[in-house]
């Protein structure tokens, strides 16, 4: 899921929107 | 939490970091012979795609070679993903509220900052991941204000003795 921020200042973090061109998904469990 | 697992979920770009690499320490952060029987903490993976499943199982065959107890950690589906309660999101960062109150200034919604990089990665260095170098290289790209990004390196310095760069 890409990160779409809604706020309400102009100073977004610039990591924030350096979108990857391509996103891949992982999840893990740790017990 | 029903038959709920406490999971977390990564997007990351397969150009930065392959997901053999995620799975390096997936398997080095657990003991994959021990399964404490409950769905609510149990070690897993969950795969997206059929080349995640391929690595997964071939890491888990890997893992099992040089064991003498089976390998009880989970491959399965993903399946749908559920955020946590806010009070579980970002955990170490909400132990600092003056770092917590600078990301609550740029995203008033907290959702905002749960899905945020820049909290995640500061986040994670409250935890006491990463190095002082990588820290400074970054730390103007996480959108703080100067005494936040103060605040962030004497908080590192106090609590994991990083000193500032000479």
């Amino acid at each position: 899921m890409l990160f779409s921020p809604t706020t309400s200042l102009t100073m977004i973090p610039p990591i924030d929107t350096a979108a990857p061109q391509t996103i891949e998904t992982a999840t893990f469990a740790f017990g | 939490m029903g038959d709920h697992s406490e999971a977390v979920q990564v997007d990351f770009d397969p150009n930065v970091i392959s997901y053999r690499d995620l799975l390096e320490v997936f398997w080095g952060r657990q003991n994959p012979t021990k399964s404490n029987g409950k769905r609510q903490y149990m070690n897993a993976a969950f795969y997206h795609n059929k080349a995640q499943k391929q690595l997964l199982e071939e890491t888990r065959a890997e893992i099992a070679k040089g064991l003498a107890a089976p390998v009880t950690t989970h491959v399965l589906p993903a399946g749908t993903f559920t955020l946590a309660e806010d009070y579980h999101q970002k955990f170490s960062l909400r132990g600092y509220p003056a770092l917590l109150d600078a990301f609550s200034k740029i995203y008033p919604d907290f959702n905002n900052i749960v899905h945020s990089t820049a909290a995640a990665r500061v986040n994670g260095y409250l935890a006491g991941h990463g190095t002082r170098e990588g820290l400074q290289a970054e730390i103007a790209s996480f959108g703080l204000p100067e005494k936040a990004q103060r605040k962030l390196l004497e908080v590192m310095g106090t609590r994991y003795g990083w000193c500032p760069a000479s």
